[in-house]
């Protein structure tokens, strides 16, 4: 048991159990595209300050919870960008309730009569029994409300009213016989109501002003992106044919080194040195909450890939020239182990700084194997060799 | 084998050397055809889980079936445009009318600003990793020549994966993207190994290079079949994407590293260092 003695290998063993012990205790987190579930990626129209990004946050927050989403995740990343990531929800339907400014404007003719600002209630969405209508009844300021009856009578009731909701024309009607004669009472009618119309459509339309109406004005427009969906089922079967190439790749990986050095001692310590490496990377994605995705998955075969190289170029370095001492010959070894792994990281560097991060998680898998790699794994793994040769 | 080739790498040199040539006529001819994928184009990818005879109204598509090693099949449908909300609202609408069910469905859509935004970045990367390397590859071997051998080879390398990639009409998609940065560090090491042998280890161009393909034939070999089996095994289009342009890239980076940078390597040696 004297090799536990050695440095290297002793950090190997301490960072394979705490591996082991995130993987059981805290487990893998995994993105969309592994889990299934929908993300929306909007920008601002221009950049925000923070205060103004986290009211806006706050904003989409309120609407969705309104909407009775289970499960949202909504922020700010830089300066322009909002992301918003839900599951139990349909992509448009999401879509729909983010993309709204929710900027309301009231007009009779050419004459804007109030806006969503003179708003001081919004009711819960309502059926008409009498019209089968589905309308959002809401109450307005005194000063709107004088307006709106200054404004109906100068034009003889003869224009409908238009409500505009960001720019479009959500409802049009003519003012209706009852709310005329009130009006010509010189009452002043504080309570209106938005109509969506007939049928489901309606109804759906009628809950997402609503909602909107509610949760007030975002500071900016926003413009929606990009969008990924993708049903659970089919992040499931991903995630589950990923593992088994990354495990077919292991397995022929090993048939090949076997038959290169045909010794069992030598290939067995490969590829559990393989092993131990893709552990450890588990476990450390565990322990920061890393979300897999392909990406993510793509980085862990590129670090076995790597790896697999790497202990080849240190095992030829040990087996042959041996009349040179065994101090050069590793010392070859290190000097292209550590180069490789300087240049990896200067050329992973941009990626985390692009397309709003999309390929993030490659980077930093990538990084983490080969950075385990090069200072764990692979001076373990020579360490051993050099008790074996 | 392996030992007349180290030989004669004076003639072998044809190969790489017409193999960059052929790379740069397609690129400068055909670049202009790459076939970009949706995330950097814009537009709507719909993949459906299942096979299905697909009608949309209103908009023009593409419709593409795919079948993965365990016998699932997917229709893949590309639409040009990046629909509104109310529009995918329309489109699924339609896909539920001809029986498809919502949980097979999945949507990728990208607007063609930010595709464009988003591939800017990405050439935008490329070149700064490909710069950085450079620098950090000349600050390694603190020479310059050395480092200009190994810098040229990966070079050739991505060009002529590139190239490939025009001519077969792969879809360049962020899976080519990633598989091209990850081939500026495979053909890095590949290079790496070759030039430190010779240079810093056996100071000797035969020994040096002999020794150094044994080693690095078993490295191409393994990363070339561990390509292989994510190909096969994969399902996503990512993955599968980038399996097969490592598997091209890697090729490529063979040819490279021991018919050019070999080559190189062996001039620098003759005519600056007079070891030969």
């Amino acid at each position: 048991m004297d090799v536990i003695k050695e440095k290297e290998i002793l950090i190997l063993i301490i960072l394979l159990i705490i591996s082991i012990l995130a993987l059981v205790f805290k487990g893998l987190n995994y993105g969309i595209d592994l889990q299934g579930g929908a993300e929306i990626k909007l920008k601002t129209e221009k950049p925000l300050s923070e205060k103004n990004l986290s009211e806006l946050v706050k904003i989409l927050e309120t609407r969705f919870n309104a909407k009775g989403v289970r499960d949202v995740n909504i922020y700010a990343w830089g300066k322009e960008y909002i992301i918003v990531q839900i599951a139990g929800m349909s992509v448009e339907e999401a879509r729909k309730l983010a993309e709204s400014q929710g900027k309301l404007e009231v007009k009779i003719g050419n004459i804007t009569v109030f806006t969503g600002k003179d708003i001081v209630k919004v009711e819960p969405y309502e059926l008409n029994p009498e019209t089968q209508r589905y309308g959002v009844p809401f109450v307005i300021t005194k000063e709107a409300a004088e307006k709106f009856r200054e404004v109906a009578i100068k034009t003889n009731f003869s224009l409908p009213v238009d409500m505009y909701l960001d720019g479009k024309l959500v409802n049009s009607a003519p003012i209706g016989e009852d709310l005329k004669l009130a009006l010509l009472r010189g009452e002043i009618v504080r309570a209106l109501i938005l109509e969506t119309g007939y049928g489901e459509e309606a109804k759906k339309e009628a809950e997402r002003i609503e909602i909107i109406l509610r949760s007030g004005i975002l500071p900016i427009k926003l413009h929606t992106e990009s969008i990924l969906e993708i049903p659970p089922r089919l992040g499931e079967r991903f995630k589950e044919y990923a593992l088994i190439a990354a495990l077919a790749a292991l397995i022929i990986i090993s048939i090949i080194i076997f038959i290169r050095y045909r010794n069992v001692k030598l290939s067995f310590l490969i590829v559990s040195t393989l092993l131990s490496e893709v552990i450890i990377i588990l476990g450390i994605s565990s322990i920061i909450e890393h979300d897999w995705d392909l990406p993510s998955i793509a980085g862990l075969i590129i670090s076995i890939g790597t790896g697999v190289d790497h202990q080849i170029i240190i095992a030829d370095q040990m087996i042959r020239g041996r009349e040179r001492s065994i101090r050069l010959r590793l010392r070859t070894a290190l000097f292209i182990l550590v180069t490789s792994w300087i240049l990896l990281f200067l050329a992973m560097l941009p990626l985390f700084y692009i397309g709003i991060a999309m390929l993030k998680g490659f980077a930093l898998i990538t990084i983490i194997g080969y950075t385990i790699g090069v200072f764990v794994t692979r001076p373990a793994f020579a360490k051993i060799l050099m008790r074996m040769v | 084998m392996i030992e007349s080739i180290a030989r004669n790498i004076d003639k072998y040199k044809i190969v790489p050397i017409f193999l960059l040539l052929f790379s740069i006529f397609i690129i400068i001819f055909f670049g202009k055809n790459i076939n970009l994928g949706i995330e950097f184009k814009g537009g709507t990818f719909i993949e459906i889980e299942g096979k299905y005879n697909i009608h949309l109204s209103g908009y023009s598509y593409d419709v593409e079936y795919a079948k993965d090693t365990f016998g699932n099949f997917y229709t893949r449908i590309f639409i040009d445009k990046f629909l509104n909300a109310s529009e995918t609202k329309i489109v699924v609408k339609e896909l539920e009318e001809q029986g498809i069910d919502r949980s097979k469905i999945s949507i990728e859509q990208i607007s063609p600003r930010f595709g464009r935004e988003f591939f800017k970045q990405v050439i935008m990367v490329l070149l700064i990793a490909f710069i950085l390397m450079s620098i950090g590859v000349i600050i390694r071997f603190k020479s310059f020549i050395p480092a200009l051998t190994i810098i040229i080879s990966v070079v050739s390398d991505i060009v002529t994966t590139l190239a490939f990639i025009i001519l077969f009409g792969i879809e360049f998609t962020k899976g080519v993207f990633l598989a091209l940065l990850l081939l500026i560090g495979y053909g890095v090491d590949s290079n790496v190994l070759l030039s430190t042998r010779i240079l810093k280890e056996y100071k000797n161009f035969f020994d040096g290079y002999v020794s150094a393909f044994k080693t690095g034939a078993l490295m191409s070999l393994t990363t070339i079949f561990a390509g292989i089996a994510l190909y096969i095994f994969s399902a996503s289009k990512v993955l599968k994407d980038i399996a097969l342009v490592a598997i091209i890239g890697l090729l490529s980076d063979f040819i490279y590293t021991w018919f050019l940078n070999s080559y190189l390597i062996k001039i620098y040696l003759v005519r600056v260092k007079k070891w030969m």
